[in-house]
């Protein structure tokens, strides 16, 4: 089910991601698209819950998703024909070719992605800056609906933590009402979408030293 | 070898020209191919050889505990294995405060006045009590004015829950406190 959830959430994201690359008249190559339509519809979840919040919007589940749905439908619309002929071009020329040797770095790559993914779905965030700003305020924002919630009536004397940009917080409470009880996927997706948007051979040395949460 | 000096050996040595058939050029392929994956296996077990603490410590570890994960996937025992006994030393003192059914404050001294009485507890701060627990707390050193109502002590190795019924008390209880430090 979860599975089920991340890969919706992630189509959602590069279908908002697609409409912003096609308003734009971004071509780029194929796979390259996927991977920055993805992260681009990441990005602007992030923004989502706190334009709500700005328009004193409560941030139910039900708010935040029809939100979301309308914004995607919005972006698709404006650009519609250029974004089909866009689509039908990606999948004409899209090709997926691995050639033998690529094989072993793959597997291992994909098999550390796969053990990083799953400590995030996991086990709750341990970064203090986290978990006394972004996730802390997260949490009370799914409990209360709003950004402004009980979290600022704490002694906040130890943290400017949060005081911190929003983005993350917004993204944690849309995991959070999309069945993650600690978010975090969306680290995940952006690890697995800006990494293939780098060369393989940055990835390989980049990736025993980066990703993988102790 | 190219093709032409093979040809002009061949023809030295009377042997037929080789043909650069469609056949031949495929098995080349093949070959190259399967040479550059032996290639890419020693490759990678030297990349990992050369980073086996990484290798063992995070990637083997981690899917040796993954296997007994998979099957645990319950909120409160993922939460107690991650955050340790800060997490479960919290929630017995909320658990305890929230039977009390009021909005309380609880004063907390530091993990140092802790650690030096014998209690191996790392007090997490205001904002991430509140986050495990939902109760709001203080610490010793607060700018903003202590209004406390409980403060936790260490009695003989065990913790302690007390009321602060006055100013008095307070001041006697920060006096004891403010000898420790307090670290994040």
């Amino acid at each position: 089910m979860s599975l089920l959830i991340i890969i919706l959430l992630t189509l959602s994201q590069f279908l908002l991601g697609y409409a912003l690359l096609s308003l734009f008249n971004i071509v780029i190559k194929p796979w390259l698209s996927i991977a920055a339509s993805v992260l681009l519809g990441i990005a602007v979840y992030s923004l989502v819950p706190f334009v709500m919040e700005l328009l004193h919007i409560r941030l139910t589940s039900l708010n935040i998703f029809s939100a979301l749905a309308l914004l995607t439908v919005i972006l698709l619309a404006i650009r519609i024909k250029r974004m089909i002929n866009g689509l039908v071009f990606l999948g004409k020329n899209i090709s997926f070719r691995l050639k033998l040797y690529e094989i072993p770095f793959v597997a291992v790559i994909a098999f550390m992605i796969f053990v990083s993914a799953w400590r995030c779905f996991y086990y709750p965030p341990t970064a203090r800056d986290f978990t006394s700003g972004a996730e802390v305020i997260a949490e009370y924002a799914v409990k209360e609906k709003t950004m402004v919630n009980s979290v600022f009536s704490v002694n906040l004397e130890s943290t400017n933590n949060q005081f911190k940009p929003p983005y993350l917080t917004c993204l944690q409470i849309i995991y959070k009402y999309a069945g993650f009880p600690f978010g975090q996927i969306w680290l995940s997706s952006i690890f697995l979408f800006f990494t293939h948007c780098r060369k393989v051979k940055i990835l390989i040395f980049a990736t025993p030293f980066g990703e993988i949460p102790p | 070898m190219s093709k032409r000096s093979r040809n002009i050996k061949a023809r030295k040595t009377n042997l037929p020209p080789v043909k650069n058939t469609a056949a031949v050029g495929g098995l080349n392929s093949l070959m190259n191919s399967f040479f550059l994956f032996i290639i890419s296996l020693f490759l990678l077990l030297i990349i990992i050889s050369i980073n086996s603490d990484f290798f063992n410590g995070r990637v083997v570890a981690y899917w040796d505990a993954f296997q007994e994960q998979k099957s645990e996937l319950d909120l409160e025992s993922r939460k107690i294995e991650r955050f340790g006994s800060s997490y479960a030393v919290s929630k017995q003192i909320a658990d305890f405060i929230k039977t009390k059914h009021r909005s309380d404050v609880v004063l907390m001294p530091s993990t140092a006045y802790f650690n030096a009485n014998g209690i191996d507890y790392h007090v997490p701060e205001p904002a991430v009590f509140y986050y495990f627990t939902s109760v709001k707390t203080i610490w010793q050193n607060c700018k903003s004015g202590c209004n406390a109502n409980w403060f936790v002590y260490a009695n003989n190795g065990r913790l302690g829950i007390d009321t602060i019924q006055n100013k008095a008390v307070l001041d006697s209880v920060l006096k004891v406190f403010n000898k420790y430090e307090t670290s994040l």
